[in-house]
């Protein structure tokens, strides 16, 4: 199904999405394929056959408590769009697969067994003329009763504050530009914060040096090498953070789930919070 | 339609890459310059995530690269920024 040289089976290629499109369209749940968009005007025009399409902003945020979606809501979200505990689904979508990571994250929080992420995302599907649809789906509900939460893949503004009183790693997989303080969020992003800089004593690896140029993750052995050459071993807690969540969760599937690291969390607070918190210290500059 | 701020920060790549001694930094700065020109001819414009993804890479170029050409590399990021600002996002 997937690339073997990671440390979990989480990752399937568009080759292998495309030869399960008949399954995929299939009103068994068995394989259930979802497009997690913030922009889903995308969604509307053309997606891969039999993909239900997910509005990250609107179905997976409960934007009253600012947070991810409670257990009864997550539950009738799959449910709804004949998803299952048993089934095995196949995320992807726009923003280089930002929100689909973020996404999968979720579906681990409340444990959700069986979720890969498509390699490459919407731009790689659409870039290399796979078959697509306007056609949105719709499948037979059923129940779904989730596990979760489990909490250990999620860091708190207390973890992290404990993170930097214990010296442990802090990922920044911000541009250099949010990181040293110049810019509070890349132009165009609309949530932001009161103070610019990053938590005191995190490291800037972006997200984006883990993905080839098509934006496929790169090999497993080139990011290790990523992380180690950071001091980001499989030897303590990491915990990894942004602006709203939605990138470090790319990092948060690269050292969890593709490097197999033992205990990453990803702070989905991110900066977000900690930018606006009083009372609590920041760093500016470029950490050279 | 054609987006004149990638059009504009390919040119910039194209001419930058021209004077680069170094071949991996001139064929990294022409590949850019390249995918700038096809986003900016695109049915759709590229989203954040794709811009971000170039960015990186154009920042990982300029550090590589002399004074003169990490100037013009700048200044092609100032026009991907410039269209980053005008699509929407969260």
């Amino acid at each position: 199904m997937s690339d073997t040289e990671y440390a979990n089976d989480v990752l399937v290629s568009a080759d292998w999405v495309e030869n399960n499109l008949d399954e995929f369209q299939s009103d068994d749940p068995g394989l259930r394929l979802v497009e997690v968009d913030v922009d889903t005007e995308m969604y509307d025009e053309a997606h891969a056959p039999g993909a239900i399409g997910f509005n990250w902003e609107t179905q997976l945020c409960d934007q009253t408590t600012r947070d991810i979606l409670d257990k009864g809501d997550f539950e009738d979200l799959l449910g709804s769009h004949g998803i299952s505990p048993d089934s095995t689904v196949v995320l992807y979508g726009d923003n280089s697969n930002w929100f689909a990571a973020y996404t999968y994250w979720q579906f681990k929080y409340w444990g959700h067994e069986d979720v890969k992420l498509l390699n490459g995302g919407r731009d790689y599907w659409m870039d290399n003329d796979y078959p697509t649809t306007d056609e949105a789906p719709s499948f037979s509900a059923v129940d779904y009763s989730a596990r979760g939460p489990f909490d250990g893949i999620r860091a708190y503004r207390e973890d992290v504050k404990k993170a930097i009183e214990r010296g442990i790693p802090l990922v920044d997989v911000r541009s250099p530009e949010e990181y040293s303080g110049e810019i509070l969020a890349p132009p165009g992003l609309q949530e932001t914060a009161q103070r610019g800089g990053h938590i005191p004593g995190a490291q800037n690896i972006s997200w984006a040096d883990t993905v080839q140029p098509d934006g496929r993750f790169k090999s497993a052995e080139d990011l290790r090498g990523l992380y180690e050459s950071n001091g980001v071993g499989n030897d303590q807690e990491v915990i990894a953070y942004c602006r709203i969540g939605e990138r470090s969760s790319i990092a948060w599937f690269a050292l969890s789930e593709l490097l197999g690291y033992d205990d990453v969390t990803n702070y989905d607070g991110s900066w977000t919070e900690w930018g606006n918190l009083v009372a609590e210290p920041i760093e500016t500059g470029s950490g050279d | 339609m054609t987006i004149q701020e990638l059009k504009s920060a390919s040119e910039t790549l194209r001419e930058a890459s021209e004077g680069v001694s170094d071949e991996e930094v001139k064929a990294g700065i022409a590949e850019q310059a390249d995918q700038m020109a096809s986003l900016a001819e695109a049915d759709r414009g590229p989203d954040h995530g794709r811009l971000a993804r170039h960015e990186i890479k154009l920042s990982n170029l300029a550090d590589a690269a002399d004074q003169a050409t990490a100037d013009a590399i700048n200044a092609a990021l100032e026009d991907i920024r410039a269209y980053r600002s005008t699509i929407e996002g969260v």
